[in-house]
């Protein structure tokens, strides 16, 4: 890891110059506000809210907003009139902004209801800063990016025959991210280069945000074999 | 049934069982020898039965009444001599006492020219042929080489025909004597080739039975070994100052399981957690105590996949042991364990794969879990692990069960072994 990495810089963009994605970060956590503000220096922080509210009634422009799930009820009055969760996401994504969940939250059921409910992007909290810096850059460049778990969930829609048809080298990008496959070994696997790799998950993860758009709740817990109300939906996520 | 006709019926069974020395005799090497012995002297009771049956006529015919009754004295004495050492050692393996026997017999046949008339040669008044029978069955049982078995028989037999053959006038009394000599050689041959077998069967039944013992002491360390490998792991980590939260709670999770587990051990209670189920509950069932790994599991392409207890409980047991190796060596910013399956086929595939620190596989010596917990125990269910690693880049170990033959050459190849240039760190452990 270089000291750029360690800061949260990609080394790419060291060495080639890219456009600046600016941001909006929405967490609850002071340190996380601040944190994302100081650390990710590949980005440009340019506001920083602790509820959707706040944002939405700011409305900055910006390229991302780095969305966090859950907002404790404590930070309000009325805990039901918060904006959180899937139903954050929603009221984020029509008010026009592309959202990159940046969330501890690992349940894939309630991730793939953000992606249904119009997000771009998942991003783990735990995940190393250039992860986040690349994953806010892709969403700001119109990919949906998506975590191994939901390119897991992506590969059973797949394989149920759900998506739609996916060309042999964009299924065995897929099959190989579910696994946790890196796109530099999935790359030297095809002999194709990293990027077209990244490519093809791309057009993958956005068919794969057009079924989750385009099918209920119910339809995904009948693909995964699941009892009807098992998975959270959009009124019941927290 | 009624109870007393049912105790009645018991007590018979009991009884006979005790008379019957088949049933009491143990099925071992020393079983078939004290088998042999009383074949033997059952043989030899008859002979003296039938004896005694037939003196009183033979000794009032006899030419030398005084000598007949010498010579079955004679006779009985080294029976029950004999008789009294083979139940002694369990064993007719007395050559010197076999060896005396066919002597007598010998003798025995040689005495008969005094003790019968001519014309009695071929009947019980001449008892030496039909008692020097036994001496040719010795001779076949209790002799160690072939060549004195060969030896014991040619000499009674030799014995009775100088004796048989100048009184001998007909074609038929010579076609008769001819005839019983031959049963010399058969007592002898065959008597021989049965014991041999008998000795050989006991043989081997000592010999599998102590192969079982091995197996099943060998079998109970491998119990031992597998089921204190996990809790070390978990032990070790404990012993350190954990200060990560979720670690330690995993920990301690764990270590209450491990502790559930060796207690049903020693109680000798079988775990049985893992019924019938599909591979997919094995998998998650096996994930659901790694809670402090950054893991993701995705198993849901097998859980349309049944498989039966003791491939549910092999499955479960490796991914364990490779999330705890995962845990203790690897160090991974991200961990998938990932399972997929087509059950009309019945192929299947479990992965576990870290972006950890990985090593070097041609250098590094496997560990008992690698090697047993997973390499072994796959190979029990005919399941195919392939492990992948190289420094900096992680871990994968594959398990994958061909299902039909079909299927296995078809296009499933598993993805994530990095092209020509990692295929040197790719190693099929078991094939």
């Amino acid at each position: 890891v270089t000291p750029q990495a360690r800061d949260g810089e990609d080394p790419v963009s060291t060495r080639t110059p890219q456009r600046r994605v600016t941001v909006a970060s929405v967490d609850d956590d002071t340190l996380i506000r601040e944190g994302v503000a100081r650390l990710l220096t590949g980005l440009d922080v340019v506001a920083t809210f602790p509820r959707v509210e706040a944002l939405l009634e700011a409305r900055p422009v910006v390229d991302v907003v780095l969305l966090d799930l859950s907002i404790p009820a404590a930070l309000v009055s009325r805990p039901r009139d918060i904006l959180q969760g899937v139903c954050g996401v929603a009221a984020v994504a029509q008010a026009g902004y592309r959202v990159l969940i940046y969330t501890n939250e690992c349940r894939r059921e309630v991730l793939a209801g953000c992606l249904a409910a119009g997000a771009h992007g998942v991003v783990h909290k735990s995940e190393p800063l250039p992860a986040i810096v690349q994953a806010a850059r892709a969403v700001a460049d119109g990919q949906i990016v998506v975590t191994t778990a939901l390119t897991g969930l992506a590969e059973v829609v797949q394989r149920k025959g759900s998506m739609a048809r996916l060309s042999p080298r964009q299924l065995e990008v897929l099959r190989g991210r579910a696994r946790g496959e890196s796109f530099k070994s999935i790359a030297a696997r095809l002999y194709i280069a990293p990027k077209t790799a990244e490519e093809y998950m791309s057009e993958v993860n956005g068919r794969f945000a057009e079924y989750l758009r385009d099918h209920s709740a119910a339809d995904l817990e009948r693909l995964l074999g699941v009892g009807l109300g098992d998975l959270l939906d959009r009124s019941s996520t927290a | 049934m009624t109870r007393p006709f049912a105790e009645k019926a018991h007590t018979a069974a009991g009884v006979w069982d005790a008379l019957s020395p088949n049933r009491r005799l143990a099925t071992t090497s020393a079983g078939a020898e004290m088998a042999l012995v009383a074949a033997f002297l059952g043989l030899r009771t008859v002979n003296i039965v039938q004896l005694a049956a037939s003196q009183p006529t033979g000794l009032t015919e006899s030419p030398h009444p005084v000598l007949d009754a010498l010579m079955v004295v004679a006779f009985l004495s080294e029976t029950l001599g004999l008789a009294f050492v083979a139940l002694r050692r369990s064993s007719i393996r007395l050559p010197r006492l076999i060896w005396a026997d066919v002597a007598l017999g010998c003798v025995l046949l040689l005495g008969q020219t005094l003790i019968s008339s001519s014309n009695h040669m071929v009947s019980w008044s001449a008892w030496g042929y039909a008692v020097t029978l036994s001496c040719a069955l010795a001779a076949g049982v209790g002799l160690r080489h072939r060549w004195e078995t060969v030896l014991g028989a040619g000499a009674l037999t030799v014995c009775y025909l100088v004796v048989t053959l100048p009184l001998s006038g007909s074609l038929d009394e010579l076609s008769t004597v001819g005839t019983n000599s031959l049963a010399y050689v058969a007592f002898a041959g065959l008597g021989r080739a049965m014991a041999g077998y008998l000795r050989r069967l006991g043989s081997d039944a000592d010999g599998a039975r102590q192969q079982a013992t091995g197996l099943a002491v060998a079998a109970e360390t491998e119990r031992h070994r597998g089921l204190l490998h996990d809790q070390a792991t978990v032990l070790s980590l404990l012993s350190r100052d954990v200060t990560d939260a979720r670690l330690q709670a995993a920990l301690r999770q764990q270590a209450a399981v491990g502790a559930t587990r060796i207690a049903a051990f020693m109680s000798g209670i079988e775990d049985g957690s893992l019924g019938v189920g599909t591979l997919g509950t094995a998998v998650r069932s096996a994930v659901v105590e790694f809670s402090d790994l950054p893991l993701t599991c995705t198993v849901d392409l097998a859980d349309g996949l049944d498989v039966t207890h003791p491939v549910a409980e092999a499955v479960h047991g490796a991914v364990i042991t490779l999330l705890h190796n995962v845990r203790r060596h690897a160090g991974p910013a991200s961990c998938v364990v990932h399972a997929d399956a087509d059950p009309v086929t019945g192929w299947w595939e479990v992965l576990v794969r870290d972006d950890g620190l990985g090593f070097t596989p041609e250098t590094t010596p496997r560990g008992y879990g690698l090697e047993r917990q997973v390499g072994a125990a796959m190979a029990q269910i005919a399941v195919r692990v392939t492990l992948w690693s190289a420094p900096g880049e992680g871990t994968m170990v594959t398990m994958t069960h061909p299902g039909l033959k079909v299927y296995a050459e078809g296009s499933r190849a598993t993805p994530g072994k990095p092209g020509e240039r990692s295929a040197e760190n790719t190693f099929t452990m078991i094939g």
